[in-house]
């Protein structure tokens, strides 16, 4: 369905300067504009992944939720309402199998473990750049436009001490919102929350560094090669087992 | 991890999941909910100590709490 007609270059009468500045833009292009297009939001980018109908139906309850707020100044329905629609949009199996199922049971309690984080999430120290294809100091907005190179290369480990202050933890992946983790690293990088843990005893011991990776690289190259090789490095340090945090 | 994409992960034969109702990119908490934050990774570190077989998958039930939290 056609929704608008978009006139980017309008005169003060509110009539386009050029008869070709006017064209029609679908709903379809609309939606799909949020991922990685001219209104990128990766908090809605699953409106382009999910149906046209799924996208339509959440902007209506958006719309009505939103007249809500306002007098009620309640977000968990709207909280809600985006999980639910996200849990939609990305229903289904993916499209690659994993043949092995692996398990390991903890042999000792977890307040006798050492333990290590790794997530998914971008983070690494300041001053430690992992410099992707080469380049430092990558701003988001860049690798939000580099989402493609970044899905053929090899992901790039980054160690985070675990005493790494929270201002000189920085955070950049074009894949995902990283407003809140950038805000706050706990929402995905727990390293207070861990301190504490193992400063209270609940685990046995927290394993420096940290691990961090863009999530977003060569699946294949990750699960075959890669990823035995960081697990090796993680028990080197010492980790019995390790709390993996996909974003 | 957000149980977003829970169907996807399925797929990967995890050892152990903890999904939380949370929306992409909070897989933990809003910011500076530290109460959550806590309380999430206890609950997976429960899940560490509990699971007895591969692709157990435990939904953590409490909603995700909007703020704005106290730093």
């Amino acid at each position: 369905m056609a929704i608008n007609e978009k006139t980017p270059a309008s005169g003060a009468s509110g009539t386009p300067d050029t008869p070709e500045a006017t064209e029609k833009e679908s709903f379809d292009d609309f939606r799909n504009s949020f991922s990685y297009g001219s209104r990128t939001d990766l908090l809605f980018k699953w409106m382009k992944s999910g149906s046209e109908g799924l996208a339509d139906e959440f902007l209506k309850e958006l719309l009505d939720l939103t007249g809500n707020l306002i007098d009620d100044g309640d977000t968990q329905p709207i909280v809600e309402a985006i999980v639910r629609a996200q849990v939609e949009a990305y229903a289904g199996p993916a499209s690659f199998e994993y043949d092995t199922k692996p398990f390991a049971k903890l042999t000792q309690p977890v307040s006798e473990s050492r333990i290590a984080l790794l997530t998914t999430t971008g983070h690494f120290a300041q001053g430690h750049d992992p410099k992707p294809f080469g380049i430092e100091d990558l701003t988001q907005e860049q690798v939000v436009k580099m989402t493609s190179e970044f899905g053929k290369a090899d992901a790039v480990l980054s160690e985070i001490p675990i005493t790494t202050s929270r201002e000189d933890t920085r955070v950049r992946h074009g894949g995902y919102d990283i407003r809140a983790v950038s805000a706050d690293r706990n929402t995905a990088l727990p390293i207070d929350r861990m301190n504490e843990l193992a400063d209270e005893g609940v685990i046995g011991e927290f394993v420096s560094p940290a691990y961090s990776f863009v999530g977003l690289t060569s699946q294949l190259r990750l699960r075959k090669e890669i990823a035995p090789e960081w697990a090796a490095r993680a028990k080197a340090a010492g980790a019995q087992a390790a709390v993996l945090i996909p974003i | 991890m957000s149980t977003v994409f829970k169907d996807r992960t399925a797929g990967m034969n995890p050892a152990r999941i903890l999904l939380t109702p949370h929306p992409m990119g909070r897989p933990l908490s809003a910011p500076f909910d530290v109460e959550k934050q806590r309380d999430v990774l206890k609950a997976g570190l429960a899940l560490l100590e509990s699971a007895t077989e591969g692709g157990t998958f435990v939904d953590y039930e409490p909603r995700y709490r909007a703020g704005p939290f106290n730093i």
